[in-house]
């Protein structure tokens, strides 16, 4: 079979010559036949004659053997070259197909890598089906405190209870740290200076339930992860193996020193994996057990109070997902029953017991670009789609009237003898030309516009460590949607020009159009405009939401406002030592030059670091429903308000008498005020924060409302405590500092003061206004794209209306010329066109505005300051739509006003 | 002679060109005009296939592996293209001539009926 295949191929190739040699034979034969005639007698002429008459049609017996070294490959190839000849002979009308279509789906393939990558691809490791998420920890970070209902994140105690419990429904469970460590490491006796890496702590479990091995040396298992700082050993990423040595293999068994902390590198993990959550790639795996050496000051080993872990548990065969949520639940609540306190109330014991285990499916593995981010990506894949649709039908659109305009072409062909069929292959055969084109192109611009569209949704920032490989799917994809674009706009308009009746074809000169084919054209176009109605819409909604965000008023001042982050937890601060810190450099900050006020806090501004406690006033109230009031807090300086530029509206400041033993006391904000205290004065009035360590506070103060994380969340109930009279010891010190003049040399002032103090302490500067910049940094990027969406979109539905245009216009020369002779003025027939341009346009929108309504209630949640059918913005796309459409509708009009009555009559 | 030309033409049963090709190379490599001359002279004249069906025949059957061809120079000298039987073509050849035989003998069966033992 293969060989004949090989053989019919050897033959394709070779045609050419086989046709020369098959001449030459049959010559041969003929001459051959002549000599024997001559010898048996007849005349020269008679002879040559009599052989050829015996030899047959020689030129019909050389196609045959033709047709049967060429077979279909032949036929195909012919149309294939055809098709390029006619490509090659509208270079422009070519160019703009291509690349109308490579954007359309270069754009759907790179949002459909991402797509893919984030929420479609599963986890590289064995069986990913098997792997069930018990907790996805939502923010990096420690959370202390309780956590009641589904539990997202658990201590270590937890886990090795949860462990313990599941034995009989999952073959294992592993825990592992959703707090992201990077420190300077370097090699133990190497050279080269300390450099950053990112570590992950996880579960002497962790590889044996994702059912990965080392690609060299060993994994560790849970006999080195018994007891605190039992196995200081470490596992390299592939990643990181290439980036800092090199691929050396002589590493493994050499110390991997992070800070202070010796890490024995056992092993390194093969290439692509990345571990359990998508988007993290850290540097190296650490036991669970290491928690206490890498993080100086805390220690988790026993604390129930430290909410740090997340959980993933590979289910055992034969054991549902629901089956594992009740059972593990049961379980976890009977133990949480055990160690309920005998002095609860009935609702703090309601409370207590309040708990279940969440359990889905961790195939895909955790992913922190899920959520809002994925919804984006949704919706920007949406929108290439609708991008991509646009340009089909545009082709179609260009398409059909070509082959309108070859009406007479394709006339004379089927005259001469050529079948429907062969034409219609002809013609879909050149519309898959152009798809392949643009989908070759479109895939190369994928490769690079997904790598783009990382970097442009992470801003100016460390760009998500995603790698969204070009795989078999995604090409799959853009082949697919090739083929369907070609097929769809290639198929429509051929069928239309073979339908043409043979002596129509060929009566009509310039031709009056089909009825049937103009009557399409219009109403695909009208379709054209309502899709780019609504790209346009989007584009505004979120170009506005941009804006609206920038606007949103924070507060206080964040320009000229310096964040100073110290990593106070690598560093190794906590307790008094870090209240000393704070000290220090709160003093030597306030000597730097430029600087006008110094304050610090726990948690900073647009830090993504936030805390927040049940509160209730002292005595409590009733409240309407049970309803919890919940504040958010921040352990603060004194003099952080003024420093900071937050108004203070009642009472007074921290000061340094605010420290312990002393009364305690608190600011609280206007609508934490609200909440709690009703419309009474809130100054002198007591609450006290709820939860594992009640504490009563007095509220000395009362300030402004504050935007200090997230500019979507509005003004949250939100209470200050001083930082040296805390409710628990600080973990953490960021440095807020309001300074003029040149930004780049106060921040390396500010970092250089740091240093300074402790060369050994990691730190960040930040203004707060470029961190809030960061914060919008996806919403840029969508803006950015659907910006960029929707002018290709205007592009493209111009482009449709020119076209159809200019055929109407060309089409009626005659009756332009006929108006022109009964003395209509050119400047009246350019109008006559335009007005048609706009009509068709109008018709466009006014279909488009409903759909661009329902499409605007789909974003919705995305949006920010205004609603899903804001009528500002829909009146803008029409207004605009308008305005390209009239542009659109210029060059056929000024043709049309040019319109020689002579010529176009004489035409006629 | 045109008569019995279009006669031998219309009577030759489906396949029967081919058989008698490869048959007649069975003898050895043979140009095209060779085997053409070989099946008329074997065949008392009778057989005169149109000579130039013969060549659409050749390709199709080096297509199929039956034969093979080379260029090489005719008993006068000239250029010709000499087929040669493969392995594949004397297969076909037993298949062709057995089917052939098959079908013959029912013929003659049916045309000239024996009398019942």
């Amino acid at each position: 079979m293969l060989s004949r295949f090989l053989r019919r191929l050897r033959f394709f190739l070779r045609r050419d010559r086989l046709d020369d040699e098959l001449r030459d034979e049959m010559a041969l034969h003929v001459e051959l036949r002549t000599r024997d005639l001559l010898e048996a007698g007849l005349a020269p002429a008679d002879a040559r004659q009599a052989a050829i008459r015996r030899f047959g049609n020689a030129t019909w017996l050389r196609e045959e053997s033709r047709a049967m070294w060429g077979g279909p490959l032949d036929t195909w190839l012919q149309d294939v070259r055809y098709g390029l000849r006619t490509i090659g002979r509208a270079p422009l009308f070519s160019a703009v197909i291509v690349l109308s279509l490579a954007f359309g789906i270069g754009a759907s393939t790179a949002m459909f890598s991402l797509v893919d990558a984030v929420l479609l691809r599963q986890l590289p490791v064995r069986d990913p089906d098997g792997l069930v998420l018990l907790a996805d920890a939502p923010n990096f970070g420690t959370f202390t405190g309780t956590q009641n209902e589904d539990r997202d994140v658990f201590s270590y105690p937890e886990f090795r209870e949860v462990r313990g419990d599941a034995g009989d429904l999952l073959e294992g469970v592993f825990a592992s740290s959703n707090a992201e460590i990077t420190a300077p490491v370097r090699l133990d006796g190497g050279d080269d200076g300390a450099g950053p890496a990112t570590s992950a702590l996880v579960s002497g479990e962790f590889f044996d339930v994702l059912g990965v091995g080392a690609a060299r040396g060993r994994t560790f298992g849970p006999g080195e992860d018994g007891a605190p700082g039992a196995a200081p050993v470490a596992v390299l990423s592939d990643r990181f193996w290439t980036r800092r040595f090199g691929r050396d293999p002589r590493v493994l068994g050499r110390t991997l020193l992070v800070d202070n902390v010796g890490l024995v590198i056992i092993g390194v993990m093969p290439p692509g994996f990345f571990g359990e959550r998508v988007g993290a790639a850290p540097d190296y795996w650490a036991p669970l057990s290491m928690q206490a050496a890498l993080m100086p000051g805390r220690d988790y080993w026993n604390d129930r109070r430290a909410l740090w872990l997340q959980l993933v548990g590979r289910l055992r065969p034969g054991v549902s997902l629901g089956q594992v949520r009740s059972e593990l639940t049961a379980r976890f609540v009977h133990r949480r029953a055990a160690l309920a306190g005998a002095d609860l109330t009935p609702d703090a014991r309601r409370d207590w017991l309040d708990h279940r285990i969440g359990v889905s499916s961790a195939a895909g593995g955790l992913s922190d670009l899920r959520g809002d981010s994925s919804n984006r990506l949704l919706l920007l894949m949406g929108l290439s789609a609708l991008l991509l649709l646009l340009a089909t039908t545009n082709i179609g659109g260009l398409l059909l009237a070509r082959a309108t305009a070859r009406r007479r072409e394709i006339g004379m062909r089927l005259a001469l003898g050529a079948t429907a069929g062969r034409l219609v292959r002809q013609l879909v055969v050149e519309s898959l030309l152009f798809a392949a084109m643009g989908g070759g192109l479109g895939t190369m611009c994928a490769r690079w516009g997904a790598t783009g569209l990382l970097a442009l949704a992470a801003g100016g920032g460390r760009p998500v460590p995603l790698d969204p490989p070009l795989d078999l799917r995604v090409l799959a994809f853009a082949l697919g949607v090739t083929s369907a674009a070609g097929l769809a706009f290639g198929l429509v308009p051929a069928l239309q020009a073979t339908r043409v009746g043979l002596v129509g074809a060929l009566r009509q000169g310039a031709g009056i159009p089909l009825r049937a084919q103009t009557w399409l054209r219009r109403r695909v176009v009208v379709g054209q405009v309502a899709v780019s109605l609504v790209l346009v819409t989007a584009a505004g909604l979120f170009a506005a939401t941009l804006g609206n965000l920038r606007r949103v008023d924070v507060g206080y001042d964040p320009n000229g406002l310096f964040v100073v982050s110290l990593e106070t937890i690598e560093g190794g601060y906590h307790g008094e030592r870090l209240a000393a810190l704070a000290r220090t450099l709160e003093e030597r900050v306030r000597t730097l030059p430029g600087v006008e006020t110094v304050t610090l806090s726990e948690n900073g501004l647009f830090s993504d670091y936030d805390s927040i406690t049940e509160v209730d006033t002292v005595p409590p109230t009733r409240r309407a429903n049970d309803e919890d009031v919940y504040g958010y807090f921040d352990q603060v300086a004194p003099g952080y308000f003024r420093a900071v530029g937050i108004p203070i509206v009642a009472g007074r400041e921290f000061d340094t008498g605010d420290r312990p033993g002393a009364e305690p006391v608190a600011v609280v904000n206007g609508t934490l005020a609200r909440e709690l205290f009703g419309n009474a004065q809130p100054l002198g009035r007591r609450f006290r924060t709820t939860g594992s360590r009640p504490q009563e506070r007095v509220v000395v103060g009362v300030v402004g409302d504050t935007i200090e994380h997230n500019l979507r969340s509005g003004h949250r109930a939100r209470f200050y405590l001083p930082y040296f009279q805390p409710r628990s010891d600080p973990g953490s010190l960021e440095l807020e500092v309001r300074a003029g003049g040149d930004r780049a040399a106060l921040a390396d002032m500010l970092r250089t003061a740091v240093r300074e103090t402790d060369a050994n302490l990691p730190v960040s500067v930040a203004t707060v206004d470029g961190l809030i910049d960061r914060t919008l940094d996806e919403e840029r990027a969508v803006a950015t794209l659907a910006g960029l969406f929707g002018v290709v979109a205007l592009l493209l539905a111009a482009l449709g209306l020119y076209g159809v245009v200019a055929y109407s216009v060309a089409q009626r020369t005659g009756e332009m010329g006929v108006r022109m002779a009964l003395g209509a003025r050119p400047a009246g027939l350019a109008a006559l066109v335009v007005r048609e341009t706009l009509g068709l346009a109008l018709a466009g929108a006014l279909a488009g505005v409903p759909l661009a309504m329902l499409g605007g209630r789909a974003i919705a949640s995305l949006l920010f300051g205004l609603g899903a059918a804001d009528p500002l913005t829909l009146v803008e796309a029409v207004a605009l739509m308008a305005a390209v459409a009239t542009v659109a509708g210029l060059l056929p009009a000024r043709r049309a006003a040019r319109v020689d009555p002579l010529v176009a009559l004489r035409s006629e | 002679m045109g008569r019995v030309k279009r006669s031998a033409r219309t009577e030759l049963l489906p396949g029967t060109l081919d058989m008698l090709i490869l048959k007649s190379l069975t003898r050895g490599v043979m140009h095209g005009y060779g085997i053409a001359q070989h099946i008329q002279q074997m065949s008392d004249e009778v057989l005169q296939v149109e000579e130039g069906s013969l060549y659409p025949a050749l390709q199709r059957m080096q297509l199929q592996g039956w034969i093979e061809s080379e260029w090489g120079h005719s008993a006068n000298n000239r250029r010709a293209r000499f087929y040669r039987l493969t392995r594949a073509g004397r297969k076909q050849l037993g298949l062709a001539e057995s089917g052939f035989e098959r079908v013959l003998g029912a013929i003659v069966r049916v045309m000239r009926p024996q009398s019942e033992p």
